[in-house]
């Protein structure tokens, strides 16, 4: 999957207290957005220069340092049953935000701190995000950045999903486009899909100890899943399946497994999928109305 | 196509991920920060061989660190305990050590010192107390959590600080450090604010007077340089020595192992692999093979050996460095089937490293020990606590003391110097 192809994952919020009001933050087409600011930088350089905070522009800051960051992929939850805890995370470098956990989670500010607010200016601008040179002027110290890192991972379900996929999708496409190196980011996508694989296939079959064999393919319309599942399941799939298939939240459907996307137009998609008993595979068509 | 998952044929930061990725799938089942050991004993395995920069495994393991602080609860606090780092060392002296049981009641309890150990800084006095039957039960459980909460009593019939006065007249105040109690007893040092006499011959605490046995003289001091052994055959060494085992888990030396032989980054025919197992399996099973090396023959001599001499004697001896470490030994107890060393070390992380978790870094220290009959000992953190600058506490050896032997030499070893602490066994008791 290209990143223009991201376009395909349908948007996903998460609500987050911001200033005292209840916001929200928005995954849409590879990006992430706060729609309740209407001029997120505008606001943020105002905020640098009055020492305040604002939980959904501390997003944004997070999500701009490290859209590229391979951390993220092992960060972030590999799905259901794979809790993310960020609790104890968010100290005054990233102004003071908690996370509340429960069905309804919602992010809420915490008491803004002198440090809180000299964090912003450590901060890359909004603008520019694509750019890896703005991206690494800001110094930052190792607690932050973890701190940055727990609040993405924080961000509950839908939204952690995409934004895995959006850094699967980036980083593929960089390395198809020799702007990066495959030795520096392939042992990442491997493991990243490895243990989102796992997890999905554990999950399915209640196997919690599952042994799973992963192959890569080159391919990435290429995949087989056969085995026992009382020795081990061997799986071949292309690094994209994380993007296609799990970042579309279709890892599990109708109670198959999804090994790939056959076809993919609008409301519709065509998945190839096998059922617990590992029999050949079968297309299963879905429709959004 | 790239195979991965049970790692067969994966480069090794791939291989190094996935023990990650299947750390993180087991959250929740078993001991997943004992499991994280398994990262870092792969991490060392590749960086010893050269196929990993240690840099990059260090960060692949703090990147899996983050992770798994994410999915506990006091996660974070965890991971900032492991990320201390190093703290600044300090020169431990030892002057004077005496071990003894002298008695006496105070305060409505019985109290007995059990150890004193004279320092160039300061006097350190082991007493252990006991209340009158019945008091515990009827008041003392609030004061004891208040104290142990505060973390300066020494128990629920203990006074917090001493009068400690030596035989020319020097008056000093000692504050009690590592307390434990439990119901009428309670066992703490106290380190007094300025230095005694080393060669008083008695002591007063809190007015009662106890004979000390004369001084003796000090126990032979010396550092020396250690051979230096091939990095990967170093490194499984120390697995071999690990005590990650007794926390659970795999076996790291057949961990290390793994890794190495899934990424074809040794042969399975390589000679290390066979010599390694060998003494992975003869330290693990206690039995002895043939052609095994040393020290590995002469440690094992002694596993299954159940006739160790039976009692305590004072050491008093100190190292100034070995590899940047200051050693103090105090105290040597021995039982039938072991004998432990009270020490103190600083920096502390020696002493401190009970929880393996991601750490890459293994302890700098091997607690080595041997003896005028040819046997060689290893002893193992048993308990002990303190900070970053100073750790005090025991390390236990996995067999008993020889009891024909008439000394033993203390060997605390790091990468290239080895401290050489000899002591008379004298003073121990009869075999039987």
């Amino acid at each position: 999957m290209i990143r223009g192809s991201l376009g395909d994952l349908r948007p996903a919020t998460y609500p987050v207290e911001c200033s005292g009001e209840r916001h929200t933050i928005r995954w849409e087409a590879g990006e992430l957005s706060a729609p309740d600011h209407g001029d997120p930088e505008g606001e943020r350089a105002l905020a640098a220069l009055g020492g305040t905070s604002c939980a959904c522009l501390d997003i944004l800051g997070a999500w701009a340092h490290h859209r590229e960051d391979l951390r993220l992929l092992s960060a972030m939850s590999r799905g259901p049953g794979d809790v993310i805890q960020s609790e104890g995370f968010g100290g005054p470098r990233i102004s003071g935000m908690n996370v509340v956990r429960g069905s309804h989670a919602v992010l809420r500010p915490g008491v803004t701190t002198a440090a809180g607010a000299s964090g912003w200016v450590a901060r890359a601008p909004l603008s520019g995000l694509s750019s890896a040179g703005a991206r690494g002027q800001f110094a930052r110290t190792p607690d932050s950045t973890e701190e940055e890192i727990a609040l993405l991972a924080g961000l509950g379900r839908d939204v952690t999903v995409r934004m895995v996929a959006t850094i699967t999708a980036t980083l593929l496409q960089q390395q198809l486009a020799g702007a990066r190196s495959g030795s520096t980011v392939l042992p990442a996508l491997e493991a990243s899909l490895f243990g989102r694989v796992s997890n999905a296939l554990r999950m399915w079959l209640g196997a919690p100890d599952l042994n799973v064999e992963l192959e890569v393919s080159d391919q990435p319309e290429q995949w087989t899943l056969t085995g026992d599942i009382d020795s081990s399941l061997r799986l071949l799939l292309p690094l994209e399946w994380v993007t296609e298939v799990w970042g579309r939240d279709l890892a599990l459907v109708a109670g198959r497994f999804s090994l790939g996307v056959v076809e993919s137009s609008g409301s519709r998609i065509a998945l190839s999928t096998v059922a617990s008993d590992l029999g050949s595979p079968k297309i299963l068509r879905i429709e959004m109305p | 196509m790239r195979c991965c998952g049970v790692s067969k044929n994966a480069d090794p930061e791939t291989y190094l991920r996935l023990s990650g990725e299947r750390i993180l799938l087991a959250q929740g089942r078993g001991n997943n920060m004992a499991e994280g050991s398994a990262m870092a004993i792969i991490g060392r395995a590749f960086i010893a061989a050269g196929a990993l920069d240690p840099k990059q495994s260090q960060s692949i393991l703090e990147e899996y660190s983050l992770a798994m602080a994410l999915r506990l609860h006091g996660g974070r606090m965890r991971m900032r305990h492991m990320a201390a780092g190093q703290a600044q060392g300090t020169r431990l002296t030892a002057l004077r050590a005496v071990v003894c049981a002298l008695s006496f009641d105070a305060s409505d309890e019985h109290r007995t010192l059990d150890r004193v150990l004279f320092a160039e800084e300061a006097t350190h006095l082991d007493l252990s107390g006991i209340g009158p039957p019945g008091q515990a039960s009827r008041s003392m459980g609030p004061v004891r959590h208040m104290r142990m909460m505060r973390g300066m009593g020494p128990g629920p019939f203990g006074a917090q600080t001493l009068v400690v006065v030596d035989d020319e007249g020097t008056t000093a105040t000692a504050h009690a450090h590592g307390a434990h109690s439990s119901d009428r007893s309670w066992q703490a040092t106290f380190v007094t604010d300025v230095p005694l006499n080393p060669d008083t011959r008695w002591i007063e605490i809190d007015s009662h007077r106890l004979g000390l046995p004369p001084r003796t003289p000090p126990p032979e001091v010396y550092v020396e340089s250690v051979e230096e052994i091939d990095p990967l055959r170093a490194m499984f060494y120390k697995e071999i020595l690990g005590s990650d085992r007794r926390l659970g888990g795999d076996d790291p030396t057949e961990v290390a192992l793994g890794a190495l032989l899934d990424t074809g980054v040794l042969a399975a025919d390589d000679s290390l692999v066979t010599d390694v197992r060998r003494i992975a399996g003869a330290v693990a099973g206690g039995v002895s093979v043939p052609d095994l090396p040393e020290p590995w023959a002469s440690l094992v001599r002694r596993f299954s050996k159940s006739d160790g001499p039976t009692g305590r004697i004072p050491i008093g001896a100190a190292i100034n460095s070995v590899d940047g470490y200051s050693v103090r030994f105090d105290a040597l107890t021995s039982e039938p089937t072991s004998f432990s060393l009270s020490l103190a070390v600083s920096p502390g992380d020696p002493l401190l490293r009970h929880f393996p978790g991601f750490e890459l870094e293994r302890s700098a220290l091997d607690w080595w020990a041997e003896d005028d009959r040819m046997n060689s000992y290893v002893a193992f953190n048993g308990g002990g606590g303190g900070s970053g600058e100073i750790a005090q506490g025991e390390v236990h050896s996995l067999a008993p003391l020889d009891p024909q032997a008439t000394f033993l030499r203390l060997l605390p070893t790091g990468p290239t110097q080895r401290g050489v602490v000899t002591i008379s066994l004298a003073g121990l008791g009869d075999p039987s």
